[in-house]
């Protein structure tokens, strides 16, 4: 062992160290950017017009479209939720994705459901259409019911079959503020450049008194993890996502909630069934459509406003489920665009965005889990004043630090911020031993998940193990 | 509480038109109900039994124009004024099927919801 | 492991000619107070705002019962005396107040507060911070000058759409739409030939807020321009058109 790591020599130790000072430095530097912006929006007025944006004919229509499988327990919660936003004109597209419980049933009851004549556009292919529905009461829900295909399928069926000129894809258990639509339609609308997408932060639900399907008060779960959760959120939408989106280089919008142009999302041949970065992907083939076919100035956007809750998971089982699943998915999608890295047709995508996130998200893991794993030797060597190991300690858990901090104040600035003094304590707290205790894990299970890319692991989506989050807190 | 005072129930989810609207029935001799969506709108509607109903088109939960269908389908027949925005026609006129009696134009006018009491209530 | 420590340990490195960490561990413990900087400020920044916003909201208690008075149809003289600023600095709060009120008002409880903050001066006030350095000041100007519905600065808010930045100048637009004085009407028309395109149907839609004289605006800016307005956008604003014009009045 003692043989092995004189042999590396001081000459990798050193690398290591530049690696971490740079992925550090590169997210501060982007951080500085996002707080100009967080900071910015902080300032300008709480109306902003949104009300009179949401009334009028001449704001699009936008479809929602939910896809959803084995989700019984909130389905119903969840589409009444989404038929009662704060925006005019839009419809409700709910594709059930070949559920095997009474996910179906449910939204038949609850809706009053009666057989739809409309033909899809037959523009985007998917696992086959068992029916169509409408409800009599709310005219503007729609229900695809068809065969299981998996999620990127299931939003596939949803595009075929919405009928506006922007669709809203959104994950079934989200809690969407009301004022959603008009806040993610405002880039569309107000930029001077041509938006064909828009992504939000998603924050964490767990914790916060959810009532009627909204979130009333914001609030901090009592799980170590899921505070974790909240503090890499912070950081990694508002230092990381807002500062790509100001470069125009904005390579992922979650598909937990997200606006598209309809039409463009249809030429480049919906979402991609094979790949489980189905909603990175989607972004990714959008700026290659635009830059290849030289479609003119656009901009993908970002709005540090919180539109979606979300539920994290809270158990260390289900959150490794989900790593693995998006480090696999961020790695396919690299490869799928291995055409774009350092090619100066794709503007600051191809010659920073791109390599960005190939070295540094994508593959760079196993650099960082090296620089764990021998810092490790290190200690157990006995003694952490070797220079590496003092060096180690400031590049990574310092600089990491800081880009923690940097998230959380961020997310104090942004609206709905945790109330308490407390919380923002915690944070602060969570934010130092994140470096130490949280980003080794994930390091860890983003390391499996390049295990499972390389082995070549194929398919789906794992259960999340929805606790009702919508149902518990209503009744 | 004055028992002779007429009763009116106001579903809207804004706080400040809500309050508008507080100040402006008070001032007519009102008693004010309130609640922020219209899921309960036929239980509260049996439980207070007011003379008027005024409701906002849009709320979370369940909308104007559900709750007033609500109400019509379980034979309630208080006088309902639906608040609108002025951009949407398809919307009042939507209104006024489902069962609405009067609607009202946000920003709103004093003098025209005191017309339409007139035009809905007895004097009182 | 003090600061000191590190320091001597960097300078022992620096010794033993191994440039590159040295520099990277002092330049760390630069990182280490920018860290606990960034802590305080956050601490700050938290009680700053919590505080501003308590402070705030206590005074903005005081004044809200000017809007009861209003519609209450209570005298302008005790309108106004309700609204006349009792400290320094409350002139803020009581313009938020009344921008609160106003936006959801008309008829004469409108027209009695319009009045009184004529008379208190902060419709003045909002005029003079079209001219404020800090562009958010501008901004809450052209919003506040919007929600009183200000006709006597429709000029300067036309002359702001030519003059001022991207965010200037939608405000400019909001605010005049506010206002909604038909003579600002040829100002939006005018608008459509130096906006970029994809704004156009962001202007044509604060063009309908005017009623029917804004539709005829909002029809000439898509004459003009058709090509910025997508084919389902048009279809809708001609339905909507035609909607206003043939429905219930």
């Amino acid at each position: 062992m003692n043989a092995l790591l004189s042999a590396w020599g001081p000459a990798f130790e050193s690398f290591l160290i530049w690696y971490f000072l740079v992925l550090n430095g590169l997210y501060v530097l982007l951080s500085l950017l996002a707080h100009r912006e967080v900071y910015r929006h902080l300032l300008r007025s709480i109306y902003g017009g949104y009300e009179q944006l949401a009334r009028s004919p001449l704001t699009p229509a936008v479809s929602v479209i939910v896809p959803a499988h084995n989700e019984e327990v909130s389905i119903a919660l969840t589409v009444n939720n989404l038929l009662h936003l704060d925006y005019m004109r839009y419809e409700v597209v709910v594709v059930n994705d070949g559920s095997s419980d009474r996910t179906m049933a449910e939204l038949r009851e609850k809706f009053r459901l009666v057989p739809d004549e409309a033909k899809a556009e037959g523009r985007l292919k998917s696992r086959p259409v068992r029916g169509v529905y409408r409800s009599e009461r709310h005219h503007n829900l729609l229900v695809v019911d068809k065969e299981n295909g998996g999620k990127a399928d299931a939003l596939n069926a949803g595009l075929d079959h919405a009928k506006h000129p922007y669709f809203c894809s959104i994950d079934a258990d989200v809690i969407l503020e009301a004022d959603a639509l008009q806040r993610v339609i405002q880039p569309v609308m107000e930029s001077g450049r041509r938006v064909i997408a828009v992504g939000g932060i998603i924050r964490v639900a767990n914790g916060c008194r959810v009532e009627k399907g909204r979130v009333l008060e914001v609030g901090m779960s009592a799980s170590a993890l899921v505070i974790f959760q909240i503090v890499e959120y912070f950081r990694a939408f508002l230092c990381g996502r807002t500062a790509f989106s100001r470069l125009n280089s904005l390579l992922i919008i979650s598909g937990a909630f997200g606006l598209f142009e309809r039409e463009l999302a249809v030429a480049v041949g919906g979402y991609r069934v094979d790949t489980v970065g189905e909603d990175m992907d989607l972004v990714v083939r959008l700026h290659a459509h635009m830059r290849e076919k030289h479609l003119g100035d656009y901009a993908v956007s970002f709005v540090p406003d919180p539109m979606c809750w979300t539920e994290v998971p809270d158990s260390v089982r289900v959150l490794a489920r989900q790593r693995r699943r998006w480090q696999r998915g961020l790695l396919e999608v690299l490869s799928a665009h291995k055409r774009m890295l350092l090619n100066p047709l794709y503007g600051g995508i191809g010659l920073f965005a791109y390599p960005f996130f190939m070295i540094f998200e994508g593959w760079g893991v196993l650099l960082e889990a090296f620089g764990y794993a021998l810092f490790a030797a290190y200690w157990l060597r006995g003694g952490v004043e070797s220079d590496f190991a003092v060096a180690f300690l400031f590049a990574s858990f310092l600089c990491g630090t800081a880009l923690s901090l940097c998230g959380v104040l961020l997310g104090e600035m942004s609206p709905r911020s945790y109330p308490k003094a407390r919380h923002l304590a915690i944070m602060i707290l969570f934010a130092v031993a994140d470096n130490v205790l949280y980003r080794p894990l994930t390091t860890a299970l983003r390391l499996l998940g390049v295990w499972d890319y390389v082995k070549g692991t194929h398919g789906g989506w794992g259960r999340m193990e929805r606790h009702g989050l919508l149902r518990k807190t209503a009744e | 509480m004055d028992a002779a005072k007429r009763i009116v129930l106001i579903f809207e989810d804004n706080a400040s038109i809500r309050e508008l609207l507080t100040f402006f029935f008070q001032r007519r001799g009102f008693a004010v109900v309130f609640a922020e969506d219209g899921t309960d709108a036929v239980a509260l509607a049996r439980e207070r039994k007011p003379d008027l109903i005024v409701m906002d088109l849009i709320m979370p939960g369940k909308d104007g124009v559900e709750a007033v269908g609500d109400l019509r389908r379980e034979g309630d027949k208080t006088p309902v004024i639906m608040l609108t925005s002025k951009n949407y026609a398809a919307d009042r006129e939507r209104a006024l099927a489902t069962g609405a009696n009067a609607y009202l134009l946000k920003p709103f006018n004093p003098l025209e919801l005191d017309r339409t009491l007139a035009s809905l209530l007895p004097p009182g | 492991m003090s600061s000191t420590g590190g320091l001597l340990h960097g300078l022992i490195i620096l010794l033993e000619a191994r440039p590159s960490l040295s520099v990277i561990v002092l330049a760390s413990l630069g990182l280490f107070w920018l860290v606990v900087a960034l802590s305080a400020y956050m601490l700050l920044f938290r009680f700053y705002h919590s505080t501003r916003a308590r402070y705030r909201a206590s005074r903005a208690l005081l004044y809200r019962p000017a809007v009861e008075l209003a519609l209450m149809e209570e005298s302008q003289e005790r309108i106004e005396s309700a609204l006349r600023p009792r400290r320094w600095g409350d002139a803020d709060v009581i313009q938020d107040v009344l921008s609160e009120a106003m936006r959801h008002l008309q008829g004469p409880p409108f027209d009695a507060l319009r009045t009184a903050a004529l008379r208190l001066g902060l419709v003045a006030r909002a005029q003079r911070a079209l001219q404020a350095r800090a562009l958010h000041q501008r901004e809450r100007a052209m919003e506040a000058l919007g929600f009183l519905r200000v006709a006597e600065a429709v000029p300067s808010l036309i002359r702001a759409l030519s003059e001022e930045r991207m965010e200037l100048k939608l405000g400019a637009l909001r605010a005049l739409a506010a206002i909604g004085d038909p003579a600002a009407l040829p100002a939006f028309v005018a608008a459509a030939e130096t906006l970029p395109p994809p704004l156009l149907p962001r202007l044509a839609s604060l063009a309908l807020e005017f009623g029917p004289p804004g539709r005829d605006a909002a029809r000439e800016i898509v004459n003009r321009h058709p090509r910025s307005f997508p084919p389902g956008v048009v279809a809708d604003l001609l339905q909507a058109l035609a909607q206003d014009d043939g429905g219930t009045a």
